[in-house]
């Protein structure tokens, strides 16, 4: 056990990361903070975007907490890590500590901190801008947001690890692949499992919050229950898994 | 300390880079050499675990480096060709890194750091090169790890800094720890290694100690040309060969020549120190 995982060169490897990790969270406070306020600046000045401008602070937000691996960490390559391949501790404990970095650690900074400027926003009660606090607190609670999360961060953790060159690149272009990939399968299991639901699409099976307005017997409704929450538990984990394999089988 | 037993390597399938080679390392200074494309470079990176053996083994002290332990990783040090150090400066970087080598000294650290003129508090990132290089060498020979490699460490030092290192790694390597340095700067290791591997043809055509290499060649020096010289040159003395010591002559090892000899004859030279 100890080879695989020991807290104290854990603690050693997170006091080493520790100023990169300082300046990662940084870089998120600012972007974070940056598109907040920005996107308020448009609101008030009454511009009319595409889209709901709170709704997009979400969005933007978790598109950018997705893609950090690739857009913040180094490329695993010949140059840039040697020095972290060998240095002494298990590839576990290398592994945990990007998981830590990005799964945990920088989302709930931003949440925290989207949630503070909101609270702050708020309680000056100007007129025109609770709108967009509450859009935005509305948003910020709702699944729908969460799916997109888990969809497209377990794609972008598991490219930083597959690819040495182009990461970002790479995993865009592997997501849209996935995205079809897993749509087309999902689509074909409502058909199989679920003929009387027509339409029953992605959205709806690979989804914390299924919305139908038609009956479903049982056995289907038990179904969509299952890959409701199965999902995207197995989809996080399987790419998740594969990530730490990626590691441990990386050659650079 | 390193075992490496019928190791084959490529990146692509049927253009191997070393194939089926054998060989145990011990304590001691060893010179690696082999033309480009040879395969030190890769030998370094198998042994340090950075790339893995298509088939074969390769250990550090009972370790297989393509495991990356932690218990092995400790007992070694990596110095890149080429690499990407941190924007810190050198000494904000050893103060976080140097915590998981337990026999890292200090002392030696500063001296080696003053020896290259190096005050070591300016940012890496703002250092060309052969400065980072320097700053980074003094460290790896403070690190006091059982096992250090180097590629191509002279490359991008000045010719003051060349002879500072050379005499640095002679100062600090002890008798119980084992340096590869792969070169292709011969010269600048002159007198200071105990043994010498050469790799060609995706093999190790020689893998033997200084006094060995003395025992079974002769170097000489001659105003005319040895009819079975193994290598010869024309210098300006006259003709510098290295030929096969069948009388037990004693000679100095002369390792551009010896590099020559072993790459024109390989064969014999195999044959000779039972490769």
């Amino acid at each position: 056990m100890k080879d695989i995982f020991s807290f104290k060169r854990f603690t050693l490897l997170e006091r080493y990361k520790l100023p990169e990790t300082l300046l990662h969270s940084l870089f998120f406070i600012i972007i974070v903070t940056g598109i907040y306020f920005l996107l308020l600046f448009c609101k008030a000045q009454g511009w009319h975007g595409m889209y709901g401008y709170g709704s997009l602070v979400v969005s933007l937000t978790v598109l950018m907490l997705a893609i950090a691996p690739c857009l913040f960490e180094n490329s695993l390559n010949k140059y840039n890590s040697i020095f972290d391949f060998t240095l002494p501790a298990s590839t576990f404990e290398k592994y945990l500590h990007l998981y830590l970095k990005y799964v945990i650690l920088i989302p709930v900074l931003c949440l925290g901190i989207i949630w503070i400027l909101n609270s702050v926003i708020s309680s000056l009660k100007i007129s025109g801008l609770n709108e967009f606090t509450s859009v935005v607190s509305r948003i910020i609670s709702i699944k729908g947001e969460l799916m997109i999360y888990i969809m497209l961060q377990p794609v972008f953790f598991t490219g930083y690890f597959l690819f040495s060159n182009r990461v970002l690149i790479k995993s865009i272009v592997t997501s849209i692949f996935i995205s079809i990939f897993v749509g087309i399968i999902m689509n074909e299991m409502s058909n199989y499992l679920m003929p009387e639901a027509h339409g029953i699409k992605i959205d709806n099976i690979l989804s914390f919050s299924p919305i139908f307005n038609f009956p479903l017997s049982e056995s289907s409704e038990l179904m969509l229950r299952i890959c409701n929450y199965g999902g995207p538990i197995i989809y996080l984990l399987g790419l998740w898994i594969t990530s730490f394999f990626l590691l441990r089988e990386k050659e650079i | 300390m390193i075992t490496i037993e019928d190791l084959s390597f490529y990146y692509k399938k049927g253009k191997p880079v070393l194939d089926d080679i054998s060989i145990k390392i011990g304590n001691g200074i060893y010179g690696l050499l082999g033309e480009n494309g040879a395969g030190k470079s890769s030998l370094l990176h198998l042994i340090c675990g950075l790339q893995f053996p298509k088939s074969g083994i390769c250990q550090v002290n009972g370790y297989t480096s393509s495991m990356r332990h932690p218990d092995m990783l400790v007992q070694l040090f990596f110095f890149p060709d080429n690499f990407r150090m941190p924007t810190s400066s050198i000494h904000d970087f050893v103060k976080r890194h140097s915590v998981f080598y337990p026999d890292y000294n200090r002392e030696v650290f500063e001296e080696n750091l003053s020896d290259f003129k190096i005050t070591g508090y300016e940012k890496l990132a703002e250092l060309s090169l052969g400065q980072k290089k320097k700053a980074l060498i003094s460290y790896v020979l403070a690190l006091n790890t059982p096992v250090i490699l180097m590629d191509e460490p002279t490359n991008g030092l000045d010719i003051t800094s060349r002879s500072i290192l050379k005499k640095m790694i002679a100062r600090t390597i002890s008798d119980d720890q084992c340096l590869i340095i792969s070169t292709h700067q011969v010269p600048d290791f002159e007198n200071l290694l105990d043994a010498v591997i050469i790799l060609g043809q995706h093999k190790v055509l020689l893998n033997s100690t200084m006094e060995e290499i003395a025992t079974k060649l002769v170097f000489s020096q001659t105003e005319t040309e040895p009819l079975n010289a193994l290598y010869s040159k024309q210098t300006i003395l006259g003709y510098s060969s290295v030929l096969v010591n069948e009388f037990g002559k004693e000679s100095t090892v002369n390792m551009e020549s010896l590099y020559n000899a072993v790459l024109g004859n390989d064969a014999i030279i195999r044959n000779l120190f039972n490769v």
